[in-house]
C-alpha cells in the first residue's frame, strides 16, 4: 500500500488514538513523509469496534 | 433543563412496579403461602421441601388441607381450570415420608406468658412463641386441646397433627382448669378465641403470637391486625391425587408475575434486569460524580426506542421510557454521551434544515404543509406531489424542517424551529412529527394530511393483501389512526387488519445497539405475514432495509413517475447491505471520494484500487473504491467507519 500524494511505501508506525476520554497507541501502517495514517478494514472493524463498544460500555 | 432523576422521582417509577410482588394465590391465601415455591418444589417431588415450606407457613398442615376454604381457587389465573391447590396440599401429606416438627435452636427466654383457651387460635399463639423459645402455659376447663375442633369428625388425625408440631417445643399444658387465680405469673396472656372458624383462628393466633413478642420486646403493643382477612365462598374439590399426579397438577402453575411490560419490549428481554433495578441503577448511576462513576447503563439507555409500548402494557401505567428519556438528558447536560450513536442523525437532520425551504401560504391560506424529514427524503416524489395538491388546493405553504425527534432521542433541546402558531395551522404527514411538535408547542394547531384527502382524486389501488401497520408514535392518536383507514379504504385497498406496534426505529438506537435493533425489526416484521401499509416514513424506511415489503399510504397515493437519479457509484450487494445496517449513505460515499479525488489524499493498493478516509462529526468514514475513468463511475469494494480519532504525525 503506497500513500498516492507522496508516492511513498506505508510503514508501521506508534500512532495515538482517543475516544470518550482515552488515549492510548497501537502500531498502523502510515505514510512516512506526510504522516497520513491508514486504517484497514479488518482493524476498524476488528479490533477497534471492539474497543470502542468497551469505552461505550464502561 | 432535564427533570432531575433525585430518588423520589426514581421510587415513583419502583414503587408502583408490581412485577416480583406475590401473586393473586399467594395475597388471597389466609397464610400468605409462598405457592410459586411450594408448587415447584411439588412438581419436581420434592415432598419434604414443600411440606416444609407448607408446614412453616400454616403450622397445622393436617388441619389446613382438610378444612381451608381454598380462596386461592377463585383468583388462580388458570380461569378455566384452576390449580387444584387443596388437593395437591391433601396429597403432599400423603406423600411425604418425615412429617416431623423442626427444632429451633434459640437460647430460652425467661418471659411467661400464657394462653387462655387450647382452641386452633390458642394453639397456633403458644407454637408460634414457644418455637421462639418464650416459657408458654396454656390452659383450657376442657380436658384437652382443640377447642370446639374436638367435636369434628377427622379430629384424631388434627390431634396427631398437634402432637407433632409441638413435639420438638417446650409448651405447659394444663387441661380442665381456668388461668383465673395464677394470671399474675405471666407478663401477657392471650386470650384466645373460638368460634368455629379454624382456617382464620390460626392466621389470627399466629400474628398474636407475632404481636405479644414485639410486646415482650419493646414493652408495646404493635396495632392489632388492620385489615380482617377477607372470608371468601369455600371453593373446595376433593380430588385425590397419586405422587404423579400431584406433580403434574403443580406443573400446571403459571409461575405468575407481571411480565407485561418485558413481554412488550424486546429491549427489556434482551438485557434481563428488572424494571426496578434498571430504575434504581439509573438513580445509582446519576449520583455517583465523575470519575468514580462507571456510566454502566450507557447501552441500556440508549437503546431505549421510546416507543411507550412498556407504558401502554404496564398494568399499573407506568412509564419506564420516561426515566431512559430524563437519563438521556441528564446524560447530554453532564457532556458524558458517546456522540457517535446519534451523530449521523444529527448531521442528517442539520442537513435537511439548513436546505430546507420556507414557503409561505399563498392568499388569505392558514396552512403549512410539514412533511418532516422522513417522508421528504424516503418518498420524495410523493412529498412533492403531496404538496402541489395541498397548494393547489388549500394554498398551503412549506416548512422543510425537522419537527427535533433526533435531538430528543439523543437527550439534547430542540433546536429552535420557528414555527407560528397564532397564524397557521400545520399540516403533518409523520406521526413523529405530530408527537414531538405537540410536545414542544402544545399550543400549535396540527392536522394530519391524512385527513385533508377527502377531495383528492385518488387512484384506484386495488390491494387486498396489505395489513396497516399503525405506529408507536400514533398509538395516542386516534383521529390519525382512523384518517388512515378511512383514506385507504376509500383508495379501494381492502386491508386485512392492522397491528400497532413499533418497528424498531424511534430512539434512533441502530447505531448504539445493532443487533438488538435488528432483533426487533425482525420481531415486528413477524407480527404480520402480509405486507405493511403504513404511514410513518420512518417505518417504511426500516422494514424495507430488513427486507419486509412495506408501503407508505402516500407512495401508493402519489405514485412517482419520475426515473431514478443516475448514481456514479457502483456499489456491489453486500457493500449496500453493509451500508444499510450502519447508515453509510451514497452521498458519505461521494463525499469521501471527491475530496480525496480533489486533494489527492488517497491510497493506493498494488491492485490499482483507492483508499480514502474523511472525518464527519464522530466519525470517520473509508471507502475502498476504483475509477473507472471510461464513464466516469467509481466501483464501490467497501466503505466502513470507525468512532475512534487517530492523530496523524504533527497533530495534537
Amino acid at each position: 500500500m503506497k500513500c498516492s500524494k507522496c508516492d511513498e511505501e506505508l510503514v508501521v508506525r506508534k500512532t495515538e488514538f482517543d475516544y470518550l476520554g482515552s488515549t492510548f497507541s497501537h502500531e498502523v501502517p502510515v505514510c512516512p513523509k506526510c504522516g497520513k495514517v491508514f486504517i484497514s478494514k479488518e482493524l476498524a472493524l476488528g479490533k477497534m469496534s471492539e474497543v470502542e463498544q468497551q469505552l461505550e460500555d464502561k | 433543563m432535564s427533570q432531575e432523576i433525585t430518588q423520589s422521582y426514581t421510587q415513583s417509577f419502583v414503587q408502583n412496579c408490581i412485577r416480583g410482588e406475590p401473586p393473586p394465590c399467594a395475597a388471597a391465601c389466609p397464610f400468605k403461602l409462598d405457592v410459586k415455591d411450594f408448587l415447584t418444589k411439588t412438581g419436581k417431588g420434592k415432598w419434604t421441601s414443600a411440606y416444609k415450606t407448607y408446614r412453616n407457613a400454616v403450622f397445622f398442615p393436617s388441619v389446613v388441607a382438610e378444612l381451608c376454604p381454598e380462596p386461592c381457587k377463585n383468583v388462580c389465573n388458570i380461569r378455566e381450570k384452576p390449580i387444584e391447590m387443596l388437593s395437591i396440599e391433601k396429597a403432599v401429606l400423603s406423600h411425604v415420608k418425615k412429617r416431623g416438627a423442626d427444632y429451633y435452636a434459640i437460647p430460652p427466654k425467661d418471659n411467661r406468658v400464657a394462653v387462655a383457651g387450647a382452641s386452633i387460635a390458642g394453639l397456633a399463639c403458644a407454637l408460634g412463641l414457644a418455637q421462639k423459645q418464650y416459657q408458654v402455659t396454656v390452659f383450657d376447663t376442657l380436658d384437652g386441646w382443640g377447642g370446639s375442633l374436638r367435636g369434628h369428625p377427622k379430629f384424631e388425625v388434627f390431634d396427631e397433627d398437634f402432637r407433632s408440631q409441638f413435639s420438638a417445643v417446650k409448651v405447659e399444658f394444663i387441661f380442665g382448669a381456668e388461668i383465673d387465680e395464677r394470671r399474675s405469673e405471666f407478663e401477657t396472656v392471650y386470650e384466645a378465641p373460638d368460634n368455629g372458624d379454624p382456617i382464620y383462628e390460626i392466621v389470627e393466633g399466629a400474628f398474636e403470637a407475632v404481636r405479644i413478642e414485639t410486646y415482650l420486646q419493646t414493652n408495646k403493643y404493635p396495632e392489632p391486625q388492620i385489615n380482617t382477612p377477607e372470608r371468601p365462598a369455600d371453593s373446595r374439590s376433593g380430588s385425590e391425587f397419586s405422587e404423579q399426579e400431584t406433580q403434574a397438577e403443580a406443573s400446571r402453575c403459571l409461575q405468575c408475575d407481571c411480565s407485561a411490560c418485558i413481554d412488550a419490549c424486546v429491549m427489556l428481554r434482551q438485557f434481563r434486569k428488572e424494571p426496578r433495578r434498571l430504575a434504581l441503577e439509573f438513580f445509582t448511576d446519576a449520583h455517583v460524580n465523575p470519575p468514580l462513576n462507571t456510566h454502566s447503563l450507557t447501552r441500556e439507555a440508549y437503546s431505549c426506542t421510546d416507543c411507550g409500548m412498556c407504558k401502554a402494557a404496564c398494568p399499573k401505567d407506568i412509564d419506564l421510557g420516561i426515566l431512559f428519556y430524563e437519563y438521556r438528558k441528564m446524560r447530554a447536560e453532564n457532556d458524558t454521551v458517546p456522540t457517535a450513536f446519534h451523530d449521523v442523525f444529527l448531521r442528517r437532520m442539520k442537513k435537511y434544515n439548513a436546505e430546507g425551504r420556507d414557503i409561505p401560504p399563498s392568499g388569505d391560506s392558514k396552512y403549512v404543509f410539514f412533511p418532516g424529514c422522513s417522508v421528504s427524503t424516503e418518498i420524495p416524489a410523493a412529498s412533492k406531489r403531496v404538496y402541489a395538491y395541498l397548494r393547489e388546493k388549500f394554498g398551503a405553504g412549506l416548512l422543510e424542517h425537522c419537527c427535533g425527534s433526533p435531538e430528543k432521542w439523543a437527550g439534547l433541546d430542540n433546536e429552535q424551529l420557528t414555527v407560528n402558531s397564532e397564524q397557521y395551522t400545520y399540516i403533518y404527514a409523520c406521526p413523529s412529527c405530530y408527537e414531538t411538535l405537540h410536545e414542544t408547542y402544545p399550543e400549535l394547531k396540527l392536522i394530519s394530511v391524512y385527513e385533508l384527502l377527502d377531495d383528492f382524486d385518488k387512484p384506484e389501488i386495488p390491494r387486498s393483501e396489505l395489513t396497516i401497520f399503525h405506529a408507536c408514535s400514533a398509538r395516542e392518536n386516534e383521529t390519525l389512526q382512523r384518517s388512515v383507514e378511512k383514506l385507504a379504504a376509500a383508495s379501494g385497498i381492502e386491508y386485512q387488519g392492522s397491528e400497532l406496534s413499533c418497528c424498531g426505529y424511534g430512539g434512533q438506537t441502530q447505531l448504539a445497539n445493532p443487533s438488538l435493533f435488528r432483533d426487533t425489526v425482525n420481531e415486528r416484521k413477524a407480527l404480520n405475514p402480509n405486507p405493511y401499509l403504513v404511514y410513518c416514513a420512518n417505518c417504511r424506511d426500516t422494514f424495507k432495509r430488513q427486507g419486509k415489503e412495506c408501503y407508505h399510504v402516500l407512495e401508493l397515493l402519489f405514485p412517482s413517475d419520475d426515473g431514478e437519479l443516475k448514481s456514479p457509484l457502483i456499489i456491489p450487494d453486500d457493500a449496500r447491505e453493509y451500508m444499510s445496517d450502519n447508515l453509510i449513505s451514497e452521498s458519505d460515499i461521494l463525499e469521501v471520494i471527491n475530496n480525496a479525488e480533489d486533494s489527492g489524499d488517497k491510497f493506493v493498493a498494488p491492485d490499482g484500487s483507492f483508499t480514502a478516509s474523511l472525518e464527519r462529526g464522530a466519525l470517520t468514514y473509508w471507502v475502498e473504491y476504483r475509477v473507472d475513468s471510461g464513464n466516469g463511475n467509481f466501483e464501490i469494494i467497501s466503505a466502513y467507519y470507525h468512532r475512534m480519532k487517530f492523530r496523524q504525525e504533527g497533530q495534537r
